[in-house]
């Protein structure tokens, strides 16, 4: 039912759009909101509330109109007096059962004396058992829209913006603010609910669509202002750091995104205007709630922007606009009460809390204005308070004798308006890293290892064939993302003095060394081999996933502590390609194509650095170094060369039995050494003594990280000892992190690291026991996840093959 | 989402940086007693009001700023070099 064309009408009367409503045909006109097209074609229920399932109409005919909210297509909880009509929309009453007419969840009404605000703190609670029973049925009846979990993702998107001017608002004050701002050189940014700018002039009255022509030609006519439509300011930050949600952005001609479901943008503005326009107050009367009464800017919305006639006013004791015309203002009459007759009527119609909830709550004791909303729920639904907050006061105040001033309202948080899930994760990026060798691993069938950002190979298929291939042939394993580090500078062996636990001032050049670094309180943090390369310059490798810590660790010491150290330092982790090439015939590959390095092993012993030119790409640098135990040598290549060198070393090697070996089977070789992986064998408590590193720490420096600590720990010597452990069966591999038991239920350590060796044929394990348990011979007992107990011996040393290191040596 | 007065690079966003931590003084290794020491790492003054601590400019010019800010309303006074204004 439509009324003759108003002058501010934003329908199209030459453009129908067709939609189903609970599945029956309707049809509607561009430029309607879901419910002024349903509104004029008849329709004055939309929903049911949410407690006693009351019919429900239109109430104030906007986004935060509580009768409202209709389920189109796939998308629950639309807001219908605010969401534009579109062609095809299936739209559907939510939470009704069987339908919206005849709901059979009103029943809920009958059982309203038991139903008031807060019944679930006392109802459905005994007995226990009824608890699954109770929940089916409460669920039902409080559910709101249908989400579908295969809907298709949407795409949000997410923007940063940097203005001088917020806006919030659109209606006269706003736009004349940006306006004046934007002519005074500002870069402003209008942000408007509605679809179109203007506020209150839309439907106003012939002054008003005068006043908004004019302010809508300045506004577009005005360089520096960006509009931006059917968005929200949804919170202010610090220093006016802005969120705007910005639904459905258009391509700006008009037509809306449809890739882009919504955009949140983050804006830091110098200034932010507020200019929200007012949120009409409802009057509390028993009936307040009922279809068709509406507040008086419902009316002149419905009749004056769409032209759909209104069934009545909710004018105060004004006969009722029924008939055309657009709908003057209408004379205020004064009450004493403003709001609240003599009888109760609804406070918060999403919640369905009436003011007789509200003063029964006070009777109860809830009588401040935060008790009273936890306990009836008042002001918690869908508009936040916007609609509900200040009558709940005013209620409340009369229900405890103080006023609204004195008891003050709840808490406001943002945001300000709902945001999807989906905006506020934006697109999630998820950087990978690879080698320069990663195209061979892939073509070569590796399993990929994620190591934080690294992907890595894991292995090629047969961890235990690889293992044995490095023992008694070659094999060459990619270890790019080792953390590497270049120092330079005079200073740089007092740098490493004070970060690692050993001693530094005389490893000479072409010399390479272990470290360990602790942390201020004694806690093993890194480990890696730090190599002097040339006068005054030096490499430190680190572990892979301490790269990025130990930098910026190096930085702080060197920036913020006294004194003044000559050392720069260059993370240099992606500049090279890292090859560990490993095994008995490794120095026989290398010299096949390193030109420039004398590799005999009086010229280049273990724990030595030699510059060369390796397959043909000169300032590559390698040490003996051996992770596996095996004679072994780590190639730093220029990182553009990786693949090369590595291809070249895979051809020049075929006869000698080269392959590659990945993280598992080097995870194995490296236990069958007893070398520990920090993190792995040690934890957040582990100092230093604990990882049996009493050969490195060097208690007689005058100072390093952690140093009092381990001073203190050595006096003590109370803590757990990192041991090998060798299970009796020897077929038994028990499962890391397996504690170690004493007595009946007493914790005395537990498995760090456990594997089945391929080279020994048995299990071997590193692990944690209590110091009266950590002696060579000891035997103790491992729990194991299924309840059996093993026993295991401690070992006298970590490593469980070739504990004098007699094949790294050679 | 404060603002970090960098003096290297200007206001920029909290999120380029790390936070690092209050900054407290660290005594002499070889004659503080484990009270003495371990009050270092562990314990801060966590004041309401304004506090000096240290932040890592990661994804700007990565150095370390001293920053002044008050911890109750958010203000940042103002973020030098570590061996103070330049």
């Amino acid at each position: 039912m439509r009324i003759g064309p108003q002058a501010g009408e934003v329908v199209d009367r030459d453009a129908p759009l067709e939609f189903t409503w609970n599945g029956r045909a309707r049809t509607g006109l561009a430029g309607d909101t879901i419910v002024s097209a349903l509104a004029a074609s008849g329709e004055r229920v939309f929903s049911r509330s949410f407690k006693y399932h009351r019919p429900r109409g239109i109430l104030s005919g906007d986004f935060l109109d509580p009768g409202c909210t209709v389920q189109v297509d796939d998308e629950p909880n639309v807001r219908g007096a605010h969401r534009r009509l579109a062609a095809g929309m299936a739209v559907r009453s939510q939470n009704t059962w069987p339908s919206l007419r005849f709901d059979v969840k009103a029943a809920n009404q009958l059982a309203g004396r038991f139903l008031t605000a807060g019944f679930y703190y006392k109802t459905f609670i005994k007995p226990q058992r009824l608890w699954p029973a109770y929940q089916k049925v409460l669920a039902r009846f409080a559910t709101g829209g249908q989400a579908r979990a295969d809907a298709p993702h949407a795409y949000y998107d997410k923007r940063y913006a940097h203005v001088d001017v917020i806006v919030a608002g659109g209606g006269p004050a706003g736009m004349a603010a940006a306006f004046a701002a934007a002519r005074a050189g500002a870069r402003v940014m209008l942000v408007e609910e509605e679809y179109e700018l203007g506020g209150h002039l839309r439907w106003g009255g012939a002054s008003g669509l005068a006043a908004l022509a004019e302010l809508r030609a300045a506004v577009a006519g005005q360089p520096g202002i960006e509009v931006l439509v059917n968005s929200a300011v949804t919170g202010r930050y610090d220093d006016n750091w802005t969120a705007i949600l910005q639904r459905r952005p258009d391509l700006g001609d008009g037509r809306a995104d449809a890739t882009v479901e919504e955009r949140l943008i983050k804006a830091r503005t110098a200034t932010l205007v507020v200019a929200p326009g007012l949120v009409e107050r409802p009057y509390v009367f028993q009936g307040n709630d009922l279809p068709g009464v509406m507040l008086g800017t419902a009316v002149r919305r419905l009749v004056n922007l769409s032209a759909a006639r209104a069934s009545r006013a909710a004018g105060d004791g004004a006969a009722g606009v029924t008939g055309d015309g657009a709908v003057p203002s209408l004379p205020v009459r004064p009450h004493p009460a403003l709001f609240r007759a003599s009888t109760h009527g609804m406070v918060d119609y999403s919640e369905d809390v009436s003011s007789k909830d509200i003063v029964a709550a006070a009777r109860e004791g809830y009588d401040s204005s935060e008790l009273v909303k936890r306990f009836t729920t008042a002001t918690m639904g869908p508009s936040q308070g916007k609609l509900e907050t200040v009558n709940t006061v005013a209620v409340l105040a009369e229900a405890v004798g103080s006023t609204i001033g004195d008891l003050g309202t709840t808490v406001w948080r943002p945001p300000y308006v709902p945001i999807s899930l989906g905006a506020l994760a934006g697109r999630v990026f998820e950087p990978v890293r690879y080698s320069p060798m990663q195209p061979w691993h892939e073509a070569h069938g590796a399993r990929p290892l994620v190591a934080g950002q690294w992907i890595r190979p894991d292995s090629y298929g047969d961890p235990a064939a690889e293992v044995r291939n490095v023992r008694e042939r070659v094999g060459l394993i990619d270890v790019t993302p080792l953390g590497k580090l270049e120092l330079r500078g005079p200073d740089v062996p007092k740098l490493l003095n004070l970060l690692y636990v050993n001693k530094w001032s005389k490893l000479d050049i072409g010399s390479v060394r272990y470290g360990v670094m602790c942390a201020e309180d004694g806690v093993v943090m890194d480990d890696g081999v730090t190599g002097h390369l040339d006068r005054d310059r030096y490499l430190m490798t680190t572990t892979s996933s301490g790269a990025a810590t130990v930098w910026e660790l190096v930085e702080n010491w060197l920036q913020t502590e006294p004194p003044d150290w000559r050392v720069h330092v260059t993370p240099v982790t992606t500049a090279y390609a890292s090859i560990n090439v490993a095994g008995p015939a490794s120095r026989e590959l290398l010299g096949r194509v390193t030109e420039g390095v004398d590799l005999s092993p009086e010229a280049f012993p273990y724990m030595r650095v030699r510059l060369g030119t390796v397959a043909g790409v000169p300032d590559c640098f390698m040490w003996r170094i051996g992770f596996t135990g095996e004679l072994s040598y780590e190639i730093h290549v220029p990182a553009a060369y990786g693949l090369a060198v590595w291809e070249t070393l895979m051809e020049r090697g075929a006869d000698l039995g080269v392959a590659a070996f990945g993280v598992k089977a080097q995870r194995i070789m490296r236990l069958e050494k007893g070398h520990f992986i920090v993190g792995q064998d040690t934890d957040g408590l582990t100092k230093g003594f604990s990882a049996g590193l009493d050969w490195a720490i060097k208690l007689d420096k005058d100072d390093f990280v952690g140093k009092p600590e381990l001073v203190w720990q050595h006096r003590v010597n109370g803590d757990m000892r990192l041991v090998g452990l060798q299970p009796v069966d020897r077929q038994v591999v028990p499962p890391e992190a397996s504690q170690i038991v004493e007595g009946r239920n007493t914790i005395v350590g537990r498995v760090t690291s456990s594997r089945m060796s391929p080279t020994l044929g048995r299990s071997i394990c590193l692990g944690f026991v209590a110091p009266h348990l950590a002696e060579a011979g000891t035997v103790v007992t491992v729990h194991l996840p299924d309840g059996q107990r093993v026993p295991a011996i401690v070992q006298a040393h970590h490593a469980h093959f070739d504990p004098e290191g007699v094949r790294l040596r050679g | 989402m404060i603002r970090i007065p960098c003096p290297h690079c200007g206001p920029r966003n909290s999120s380029e940086f790390a936070y690092v931590g209050e900054r407290t003084a660290r005594p002499d290794p070889n004659a503080a007693t484990p009270p003495e020491w371990r009050a270092y790492p562990y314990d801060k003054r966590n004041p309401a009001g304004w506090t000096s601590e240290s932040w890592y400019h990661r994804f700007g010019c990565r150095k370390y700023v001293v920053v002044e800010r008050h911890t109750v309303t958010g203000e940042v006074r103002w973020a030098e070099p570590p061996g103070g204004r330049p």
